[in-house]
């Protein structure tokens, strides 16, 4: 048994802070007396801590499964930062020699991190079940539950994956699950929900403000954007729902208003994505325009407001991804901007063509080519390979539509709200009572709450250098660190 | 304007087909001799990350303005406006300098690569321990730290004076190639210069940007591959080609100019004997100075087809009933398309 006092200097040593946030310590302790553990701790709560903390006081590896490479990739960024360099990444960019290599190594590294798809892969396993794996996380875990467009049956695996790897100590790790979501996640990974240490705290974030402006169309959304953007003091992100408007809007917004703007998305190179959020931490761009799921990455403490120019699937989504913003416990404006038609967006990206049972169950026979199940047959062809027959396919895929059309619903009723306080729709949708309005708190309790964002007027950022002020030799000394008249 | 309207002409209609693939490095003997036909070449591999979605999209654009028109078999010539707009981008468009270059490395992996051990190099001076490395690659990571260790004496002095006679070099070419090369890398405390900073900053615009970065890409090959023994050479070597050719392409060639037959390459290589000829297609397309003609080309063939074809090579038909060879016969066909095309040059 580890003392609260060791917890304490180990969070001091390694992490540089002298005081846990709420929810850490009981996380950790659970964790390290060997107890499977959900956590559902806010947006911003330092959830990365709860196993890297461990990381330093466990014996063998840590295994992190992620379901996305941007956030793998952030997580394992800032561990370099941090001078952690025992860190490995298994996915899909991983292959070959060098895939064979790193996995003879195993041990050696500290954190590995890998997503569900690669825990799919029997080389993996194989080298995985070689090593002490200490601590197995789930990050995002509920994504073990979603029935989003981010859709993945591989995380419906990872139960049988924990039982190869010989149950080692599991923690879940999320931001927003409902109570169903968590019993769902909990049944998912084949834990009985009884024997789960559960550490529970609000999704409720004070500092974050919401507000919902309606338009009548597009055009008229937006020219108010373009003028907001003008208005608003500080960083922010604002969301699309496809990439090519994210990249529109960026070089509009770079070009319409004072504010250095850029698009992040995955359809953006990884190097100039690398240094697009390199610039967005260091303020040299003062806005990106993401789509939802690269947006997840980002991880910047004074982002002082996230717009939404169209709606997400769901509260879920929309807490996530409003989430990034106040991690500073500075105040912070979420907003969300709505046309009608902006629910048929979601609808359309959420869509699956459903193929009739028998046609699943002829694939299944082989009497029918994979190709009849249309755009979706990967996914199909996933569940018939792990023993679904056509009539449960078919059940599970109507439940999920009626699950995304009540989702739908759900953000509809926000959308069109004008007299419940937000945060109390917010926190009732995840099982909660708000307990203490904060001042200010959203655009119902609040009308002219977007004003309070307004920077003064003639808040202007500093031009670029212009193409004379570019100095090619003067760079490479700068890169360098060399003095340059001592060079000359 | 996207920058695919660079690759269309008035009067030579043009497959769309060969521009994608050859954008993408899509090297069959067909979009090579196409290719090389149209004068595009260079632009072998010069945009590896675009997919037929966006390249369709891209040419949707300029037939929606008007500037090309495509038939019904997938071939686009430029209208009166598109002469006009292409004269007129003639002169802002950038026009890169080292497309000689192309079949040197996939220059996607060597911007990694550089920049990798930029950055790597860059937080060394600064004695930096504590930093996000560009990519998360195993493998990358390995072979930099490799590099690192092999040349940690003097590395920092070698690459700053390679750097620097890369840096002049370049500017000789275009002062902006320079900039562009040196404000894109990743070091210390900075992250380079995005896309759309850069466009701004050397008056490029956006959609320019890639014919930029391929250009300083070749160039940065070209100077590590001359400058053997190097540091940019030891750091980028696995990445370079030697030469045009494919390596199976190479193999056949080698075995042929030591006089063997087509059969004879077949058998020892245990490929096709069409293979083999694909082969020699592709050195007469993309390494023409490694060919002799007389022996790939016998004179009596040559005469046989100089009866029915004459003019411009693109224009003509293959009519199997009229050329030897049998089964041959289309690869003499090509073949003899290349060598009047060479006689005319």
């Amino acid at each position: 048994m580890i003392s609260e006092q060791r917890l304490l200097t180990v969070l001091n040593e390694e992490f540089g802070f002298s005081s846990f946030r709420e929810g850490q310590l009981e996380t950790i302790k659970a964790v390290l007396n060997n107890h499977d553990t959900l956590a559902v701790l806010p947006t911003g709560g330092g959830k990365s801590l709860l196993y890297q903390l461990p990381g330093y006081l466990l014996p063998g590896s840590i295994l992190i499964v992620s379901p996305l490479i941007s956030l793998m990739q952030d997580q394992v960024d800032r561990l370099h930062r941090s001078g952690e360099k025992r860190v490995l990444m298994i996915n899909g960019q991983l292959t070959g020699k060098s895939r064979r290599q790193a996995l003879s190594k195993l041990s050696t590294f500290k954190f590995i991190f890998t997503s569900p798809e690669s825990l799919a892969n029997p080389e993996i396993i194989g080298a995985l079940k070689m090593i002490k794996i200490s601590l197995f996380v789930v990050d995002e875990a509920h994504c073990i539950s979603q029935w989003g467009p981010d859709f993945r049956p591989e995380y419906l695996l990872l139960s049988s994956v924990r039982k190869r790897l010989d149950l080692p100590t599991t923690l879940l790790l999320t931001a927003t699950a409902t109570p169903e979501v968590r019993q769902d996640v909990i049944q998912k990974m084949g834990l009985q929900a009884e024997a789960v240490t559960q550490v529970i705290r609000s999704v409720n974030r004070s500092n974050i403000c919401y507000a919902v402006k309606r338009f009548l169309s597009t055009n008229e959304k937006e020219s108010y954007l373009i003028e907001l953007v003008n208005e608003l003091a500080g960083a922010g992100i604002i969301y699309f729902a496809s990439r090519k408007l994210a990249t529109q809007f960026a070089e509009e917004l770079n070009e319409k208003t004072n504010k250095v703007v850029a698009a992040y998305h995955a359809g953006i190179p990884s190097l100039e994505r690398y240094r697009i959020q390199q610039q967005f931490m260091d303020n040299q761009i003062q806005l990106i325009c993401a789509t939802s799921a690269f947006g997840m990455g980002i991880d910047k403490g004074d982002i002082r407001f996230v717009i939404h120019f169209h709606q997400p699937a769901n509260l879920e989504s929309y807490v996530q991804e409003v989430g990034r913003a106040g991690r500073d416990g500075k105040l912070s404006l979420a907003l969300l901007l709505y046309c009608p038609g902006d629910e048929q967006i979601q609808r359309t990206l959420n869509y699956i063509d459903l193929p009739d049972s028998n046609l699943l169950d002829a694939v299944s026979k082989k009497q029918q080519p994979v190709n009849v199940l249309g755009d979706n047959q990967e996914l199909f062809t996933f569940y018939l390979q792990h023993g679904y027959n056509g009539k449960m396919i078919f059940n599970t895929f109507e439940k999920r539509q009626k699950n995304i059309d009540n989702h739908l619903r759900w953000m509809a009723r926000y959308v069109n709200n004008t007299k419940i306080c937000r945060r109390e729709m917010i926190l009732n949708y995840f099982g909660e009572q708000l307990k203490e309005t904060p001042a200010p708190c959203c655009d119902v309790t609040e009308p002219e709450l977007i004003d309070k964002f307004k920077h003064e007027p003639q808040q202007n950022s500093e031009p670029l250098p212009g193409v004379s002020e570019l100095n090619w030799q003067a760079r490479l000394y700068q890169l360098f660190n060399i003095n340059n008249n001592k060079e000359n | 304007m996207n920058y695919l309207l660079r690759f269309f002409d008035e009067h030579q209609p043009r497959r769309i087909r060969v521009i994608e693939n050859t954008l993408r490095n899509r090297r069959t003997v067909s979009t090579l001799f196409w290719a090389k036909q149209y004068g595009i070449l260079g632009w072998t591999g010069a945009d590896r990350s675009l997919n037929r979605e966006k390249f369709d999209q891209l040419l949707e654009n300029l037939v929606q303005d008007n500037l090309i028109k495509i038939d019904s078999d997938g071939q686009a010539v430029l209208t009166t406006p598109g002469i006009l707009k292409q004269e007129e981008l003639k002169s802002e468009e950038y026009q890169p300098q080292f497309l000689d270059w192309y079949w040197l490395a996939n220059t996607n992996r060597v911007e990694r690569r550089l920049l990798l051990g930029v950055q790597v190099v860059s937080e060394l001076t600064y004695h930096n321990r504590h930093y996000a490395p560009l990519t998360n690659e195993y493998q990358e990571l390995q072979l930099v730290k490799r590099w690192l260790f092999n040349c940690r004496q003097n590395i920092i002095k070698q690459l700053t004076d390679e750097l620097k006679i890369f840096g002049s070099s370049l500017a000789n070419a275009d002062e902006r190639l320079a900039n562009y090369f040196f404000y894109s890398l990743i070091g210390h405390q900075t992250a380079g210069e995005n896309i759309l900073q850069l466009s701004k900053q050397l008056g490029i615009s956006t959609d320019q940007m890639p014919v930029v970065k391929q250009d300083a890409l070749l160039a940065v090959a070209a100077f590590a591959n001359s400058y053997r023994g190097g540091a940019l050479n030891q750091l980028l070597a696995d990445l370079l080609t030697e030469t045009p050719l494919s390596y199976s392409a190479n193999q056949t060639l080698m075995l042929y100019q030591r006089g063997q037959t087509i059969e004879q390459i077949a058998k020892r290589r245990r490929i096709k004997a069409n293979t083999v000829r694909e082969h020699l297609l592709e050195t007469a397309i993309v390494y023409p100075t490694a060919i002799n003609w007389d022996q790939l080309l016998p004179g009596e063939i040559r005469q046989q087809l100089a009866k029915h074809y004459q003019g411009d090579v693109s224009k003509w038909q293959f009519k199997p009933e009229i050329v030897p060879g049998d089964q041959a016969a289309f690869y003499y066909f090509r073949l003899y398309q290349l060598y009047r095309e060479k006689q005319d040059d």
